[in-house]
């Protein structure tokens, strides 16, 4: 006789069974047995655990798992996607520190523009037209002319990009001839005007508008080569056109707009920001706009004249009487000093400037006789300028 | 925009930004001249250039290291020092080998430093620059010629393009210091051991 009992049902429900035949059977162990069968629920004591393969694949819903109790051990790595993040839900605090990159950022962050009158705002030299090769347009943005090409570029408020709040852009009115598309408003940014792009990615980006497909595109130059943009559709909207490009060792970087098809296109608030991801074009303050134009382009006396005054007494012919004016921005080079128009004179020839540096410049008249020696700058439309490209 | 020569066979000239409107044309080279000193004499740093379109009365003053546009710039002091020589009197009037250049090369790295030559593609001379240089050329080894006579080593020119007649010479200096003394020296001289720039002759 052998009689052993269940090892997986304890207390009252733990019930006895036969191990042979000869065993004796009693009532009372179908009645322990039919108990265990009844309170029979997996728990300690209630029969064997429930183990993995007995739960069918896909029947687990969120109403058998507690509240609060799921923690990251239970979650497989790099399984969580934006799907299981509801919208605007990520705080600061979610965010390592200098975790964010430049590649995560979207055009709408703000960021520092390496361009001077970015937004073509400043016409410091006048509103145009300009036609020339080699001249400077808006303060800054140089007009090159390749093969027969013309390109006409002028001030322009009645088709700038309202929708950025611009005052002003550039109206370009291009005609083909043998450029090849690669006539050109461009800006550089050379190493030897202390900027500092040599070895960086840099982005840039303009609002362009045209009616003409293929037409108008923009490049940055690497100091190699220029990487471009795609062409404008010819939507007659402004489109944002953007070239990225890593600027070599020592090289100046430029950022140019092409013209490879005869059109007449409208150019505002251009970016030029570091790292990958080009900017949408955030305005300077005015007075930071003209700052920066201003290392490059000086007016020296107002459009109405009469401001600007050299004047003395002279003891006799050939007498010298000078004046200095400090430049309100220091220039990165001596500039060209340009005396603009026709400055009314009293007792001297007129107003020359023998001297100059890259921070003032010398002004001097020579008396023809004894007595009262002056220049002013009258009438209106006379004045200096001081003109640094380097 | 400045009135600027931009053909220098035909002597035209774009005044782009005049006052009342954009012209152009020719000018006569006889108006572009060298402005003076203080004591009247004349300065080879600064040429003015009349704009000659009728009641215009606008005159650019051009500084010898281009302002504001740099080839064009220094290739009118260059054509100017060929043609009639320079006026300091270190230059005599048609020359035509590397001498003229080096003179205004000279001059324009005294007055905006070395990264500032561009009338051709090499650096101006590679040398540690100092001051408002080019930072491209900052890491660059030191070396330069300087165009001396050989009466009393006065150095009249700076790395020239081509030959320097049997009248001048040139010596190779190598050192930062050597440079920073031509620049600081004006007139310099080559020293009696023809290693080092002074600025008395020796």
């Amino acid at each position: 006789m052998a009689r052993t009992n269940a090892t997986n049902f304890s207390g009252g429900l733990q019930f006895p069974y036969a191990t042979a035949g000869t065993d004796l059977f009693k009532k009372e162990d179908v009645q322990t047995l039919a108990l265990a069968v009844d309170g029979h629920d997996h728990s300690t004591g209630k029969g064997l655990p429930l183990v993995a393969g007995s739960i069918p694949s896909g029947t687990i819903t969120s109403a058998m798992i507690a509240n609060g109790t799921i923690v990251a051990a239970d979650i497989a790595t790099g399984t969580i996607t934006s799907n299981e993040i509801a919208d605007g839900t990520i705080a600061t605090a979610d965010l390592a520190n200098a975790s964010v990159t430049n590649a995560k950022l979207a055009s709408d962050t703000a960021r520092a523009n390496q361009l001077t009158n970015g937004g073509f705002e400043v016409w410091q030299r006048g509103n145009g037209p300009y036609t020339a090769t080699g001249v400077y347009t808006a303060d800054r943005w140089l007009l090159t002319l390749v093969g027969s090409d013309t390109l006409s570029v002028s001030r322009n408020t009645a088709n700038v990009d309202t929708s950025l709040g611009s005052n002003y852009c550039a109206a370009c009115t291009f005609t083909l001839g043998s450029g090849g598309g690669a006539t050109s408003l461009s800006q550089p940014l050379k190493t030897g005007d202390a900027n500092q792009l040599a070895s960086r990615q840099v982005s840039a980006s303009v609002r362009v508008s045209t009616g003409t497909a293929s037409a108008v595109r923009i490049g940055v130059h690497d100091g190699t080569s220029w990487t471009y943009s795609s062409f404008h559709t010819g939507t007659g909207t402004y489109q944002t056109l953007t070239a990225t490009a890593t600027i070599g060792g020592a090289s100046t970087a430029q950022v140019g707009v092409f013209f490879a098809g005869s059109c007449t296109a409208y150019l505002d608030n251009a970016m030029l920001v570091v790292g990958s991801q080009p900017a949408d074009y955030a305005p300077l303050p005015p007075a930071d706009d003209l700052a920066r134009c201003l290392r490059y382009y000086e007016i020296v006396g107002g459009a109405g004249g009469s401001d600007i005054m050299i004047r003395g007494w002279a003891g006799g012919a050939g007498q010298n009487i000078d004046q200095s004016f400090r430049f309100r921005v220091t220039k990165p080079i001596t500039p060209t000093m340009t005396k603009v128009g026709g400055w009314t004179n009293a007792n001297t020839s007129g107003l020359a400037m023998p001297s100059f540096t890259a921070d003032a410049v010398r002004v001097e008249i020579t008396s023809t006789t004894t007595g009262d020696t002056w220049t002013l700058n009258s009438p209106g439309g006379s004045w200096l300028t001081a003109e640094a490209n380097p | 925009m400045s009135v600027k020569i931009t053909d220098f066979d035909t002597w035209a000239y774009v005044h782009e930004d005049a006052y009342g409107g954009s012209h152009g044309g020719t000018l006569d080279p006889a108006t572009v001249t060298y402005s003076h000193n203080m004591d009247g004499s004349p300065n080879h740093n600064f040429l003015t250039v009349p704009c000659p379109f009728e009641s215009c009365g606008s005159v650019s003053t051009w500084p010898v290291g281009g302002g504001a546009d740099a080839v064009l710039g220094q290739q009118m002091f260059v054509n100017k020092t060929e043609t009639e020589g320079c006026v300091c009197g270190q230059i005599a009037a048609g020359r035509t080998d590397g001498v003229p250049e080096s003179h205004v090369r000279l001059n324009c790295n005294r007055m905006d430093g070395p990264g500032r030559w561009q009338l051709d593609d090499a650096p101006a001379v590679q040398v540690q620059a100092t001051g408002r240089a080019a930072p491209e050329q900052q890491a660059q080894p030191v070396q330069f010629q300087a165009v001396y006579q050989e009466t009393d080593g006065l150095i009249v020119g700076l790395e020239p393009a081509g030959g320097v007649g049997n009248d001048l010479k040139v010596a190779v200096f190598h050192d930062q210091a050597e440079y920073d003394n031509l620049m600081r020296y004006d007139p310099a001289y080559v020293s009696a051991d023809k290693r080092h720039i002074v600025g008395t002759p020796q």
